[in-house]
């Protein structure tokens, strides 16, 4: 058979021509194999030779089409696959052929450098049943080929659905927590068809209403819970099929027992607004409306404990101010009756040294003295403390009042104290008016002005200092000295009555700054003190300001 | 007319404050003794001249009564209303002798017809001050007289 390949016109293939001769040779089905663009038949198979009736010798070296036309060879499927280098399959039916012969012809590319050089054909001839058979083990012989790229298709398509599968899953998962989440819930979640009948009722529902799901589930929802609304319940159907809708409601459970709820409805409405299902949460709001209640109740006790109490303050306050009242009414006709004797006491001791001095011993003289003295202290004391009272017993009617008019009507009264200490005392600035009692203005400043004259150390010049100072809607008057000062832990104590930082070396009984408070408390105004031990002091006092409006007073007459 | 030693009767309840202003009185210079009477009803017996005071010599009409407004039986006020009420008191001149310096006391002794109201003073030189200022006073003041009497400078 050596030398039939010799027979090969053009040359032979390059890959393995010597093993595809042999397959043609020795296969049992018929077998050709073309060369070129003109299919020459180069190689024929004797079951080929066979199949056609022919010699080997009539086939090589001619083109193959024009041998099998009247065969019903494909010319343009040789061609194709001449072209392409995809292997092809064809059946035909062989004319003047009774019962039907089917051919069919399976064509190989034969490849030489990945360049299609000729054909390899086969053929294979069936009747009508074994059709379908062939046309199966073609296509599976053809599918052979394509395994490779089947089996990469197959395994994307296995990568795809598996990333679906894990999608699937990992939803499915979420819907089961999902709906354990609804069972979970407190709330009674209920959902309702279109007939209100119950199709849904989770595990809130049943543990706060009493009913199982297979009881509720096909009722209707109101008539099972006995729903009252706040309003009428025809209204409410209509109310909630207009939008979402919420509010307390009452529900009774299944022991008989109400419940007041939260409810909330929504209306799930289909393409055509029909309504497709309602669902409803209902929250227990029993021990939290039973909470509100207390609170509110306790509430309302409160504003009248809060009301009594009030009362009962402004009792005791009116008590307590009328019995302060008194007690200064009884301290002032004490000290007032305290006074009597008093005169008595320091009347006849005064006679005693006067009058019988001669009589008496140096040490009987001293102790009238003394009695005399004490006498005296005592009843500047007393004098003090009725000025005290006095001053925060008095009617006291505001007015405009001039503070130069008051000024000057204080410094004239100290004038006399101020020649004999010589003593230097400067009114500065402009003195506008104040809403003040005059009397008690006068008596303030008096004191305010005598004690920056008094307390000073021996030998030095006292150098007062008054004037006038405008703050927001009130007058500030200062009084400045260049005296002892007062030491940072003294300045409030020296506005309690009868306290005196340096008894014995200054006299007076210590009410002269409990005066100035109560009097300046009186009219509505403030007093304070800015001072440094061994500096001088600044005493302060501040009025309203009085209205301009109030200048032109009506005078009587 | 000029009074050259007025005669003063002192209302006070109080024998000590009695007793002080009777030395002061004396050291200050008043000729004539200090009347006293002790109480409310005492003074208006004294001005009515009854009972005990039915003697004139001894008890003289005073040129000027100093009243004491606390008092008991019938206070200072009762008295002044009194005195103002009688015809032949009204004009009387009566000076508030008190302890109390309070406002509504002061008001209401003037409102009653008081002709002037003093503070008794605390110490005895202020006292002493007080009855050579009453004493100069009374000497520059003019009095009116009743008819039908005689003042004691004119006897």
């Amino acid at each position: 058979m050596a030398s039939k390949v010799l027979l090969f016109t053009a040359p032979p293939p390059a890959s393995q021509p010597g093993l595809r001769l042999s397959i043609v040779e020795h296969a049992p089905l018929p077998m050709a194999i073309v060369e070129g663009a003109r299919h020459i038949v180069c190689q024929v198979n004797a079951a080929f030779c066979r199949l056609l009736n022919r010699t080997r010798e009539e086939f090589i070296g001619k083109p193959f089409y024009s041998l099998l036309q009247e065969q019903g060879a494909p010319g343009d499927l040789l061609d194709r696959v001449y072209r392409t280098g995809q292997p092809e399959s064809h059946t035909a039916e062989q004319p003047f052929e009774r019962p039907a012969l089917f051919w069919t012809y399976t064509m190989w590319p034969v490849m030489e450098q990945d360049q299609p050089v000729g054909v390899m054909i086969q053929v294979t001839v069936a009747t009508e049943s074994l059709k379908h058979t062939i046309a199966m083990n073609e296509a599976l012989v053809l599918g052979s080929v394509h395994q490779h790229e089947l089996t990469a298709a197959g395994d994307k398509l296995n990568a795809l659905l598996r990333v679906e599968i894990a999608e699937r899953t990992k939803m499915q998962q979420l819907l089961s927590e999902k709906a354990r989440l609804l069972d979970l819930s407190t709330d009674a979640i209920v959902v309702l068809d279109c007939e209100h009948k119950i199709q849904y009722w989770n595990q809130g529902a049943e543990k706060l209403y009493g009913w199982a799901p297979e009881e509720a589930l096909g009722k209707v929802s109101d008539e099972l819970l006995k729903t009252r609304y706040s309003l009428p319940s025809e209204q409410m159907r209509e109310a909630i099929y207009q939008d979402r809708w919420s509010g307390e409601i009452t529900h009774t459970k299944r022991d008989g027992q109400r419940v007041t709820v939260l409810a909330r409805k929504v209306v799930d409405r289909d393409k055509q607004g029909n309504v497709a299902a309602i669902l409803e949460n209902f929250t227990d709001i029993t021990e939290s409306k039973k909470a509100e209640e207390a609170l509110r109740e306790a509430r309302t006790r409160l504003a009248e404990y809060a009301g009594q109490l009030e009362g009962l303050v402004t009792l005791r306050t009116a008590e307590l101010t009328a019995s302060n009242q008194q007690l200064e009414a009884i301290v002032y006709s004490m000290a007032h009756d305290l006074r009597a004797p008093l005169r008595a006491m320091q009347g006849f001791s005064a006679m005693l040294v006067d009058e019988a001095s001669t009589a008496l011993s140096e040490a009987g003289q001293d102790y009238a003295h003394r009695i005399d003295q004490s006498a005296q202290f005592m009843d500047a004391l007393l004098s003090d403390l009725l000025a005290y009272t006095r001053t925060s017993q008095q009617r006291i009617e505001l007015t405009t009042v001039s503070l130069e008019k008051v000024v000057g009507s204080v410094l004239s009264r100290l004038q006399k104290e101020i020649d004999e200490i010589n003593a230097c005392v400067e009114c500065s600035g402009s003195w506008p008016e104040v809403r003040a009692h005059e009397p008690t203005l006068i008596q303030v400043l008096h004191h305010l002005a005598g004690n920056a004259l008094k307390f000073v150390r021996p030998g030095v010049v006292p150098l007062v200092g008054l004037r006038a100072e405008e703050r927001a809607g009130s007058i500030r008057v200062w009084v400045e000295d260049n005296g002892l000062g007062i030491a940072p832990d003294y300045q409030q104590q020296i506005f309690r009555l009868f306290i005196r930082l340096d008894r014995g070396k200054y006299p007076g009984t210590g009410a002269g700054l409990a005066i100035v408070q109560k009097g300046i408390e009186r009219m509505g105004g403030q007093v304070g003190v800015e001072s440094t031990l061994g500096q001088g002091s600044r005493f302060w006092i501040e009025l309203p300001q009085a209205m301009s409006t109030e200048r032109g007073e009506p005078h009587a007459g | 007319m000029l009074v050259e030693d007025p005669i003063v009767l002192l209302v006070d309840d109080s024998e000590d404050d009695a007793t002080l202003m009777r030395i002061v009185f004396a050291r200050a210079g008043f000729v004539a003794p200090l009347q006293l009477a002790r109480n409310g009803e005492e003074v208006i017996a004294y001005l009515k001249g009854a009972g005990d005071y039915d003697d004139r010599t001894k008890f003289p009409l005073p040129t000027v009564v100093l009243l004491d407004l606390n008092m008991p039986r019938k206070n200072g006020f009762e008295v002044l209303a009194w005195i103002r009420q009688q015809p032949e008191l009204r004009r009387l001149l009566v000076y508030i002798l008190s302890a109390s310096s309070q406002t509504d006391d002061i008001q209401r002794a003037y409102d009653l017809g008081a002709s002037s109201y003093l503070v008794k003073p605390g110490t005895l030189d202020e006292l002493t001050t007080l009855t050579q200022g009453l004493l100069a006073w009374l000497k520059l003041s003019h009095f009116y007289v009743r008819e039908g009497e005689t003042s004691n400078d004119a006897a």
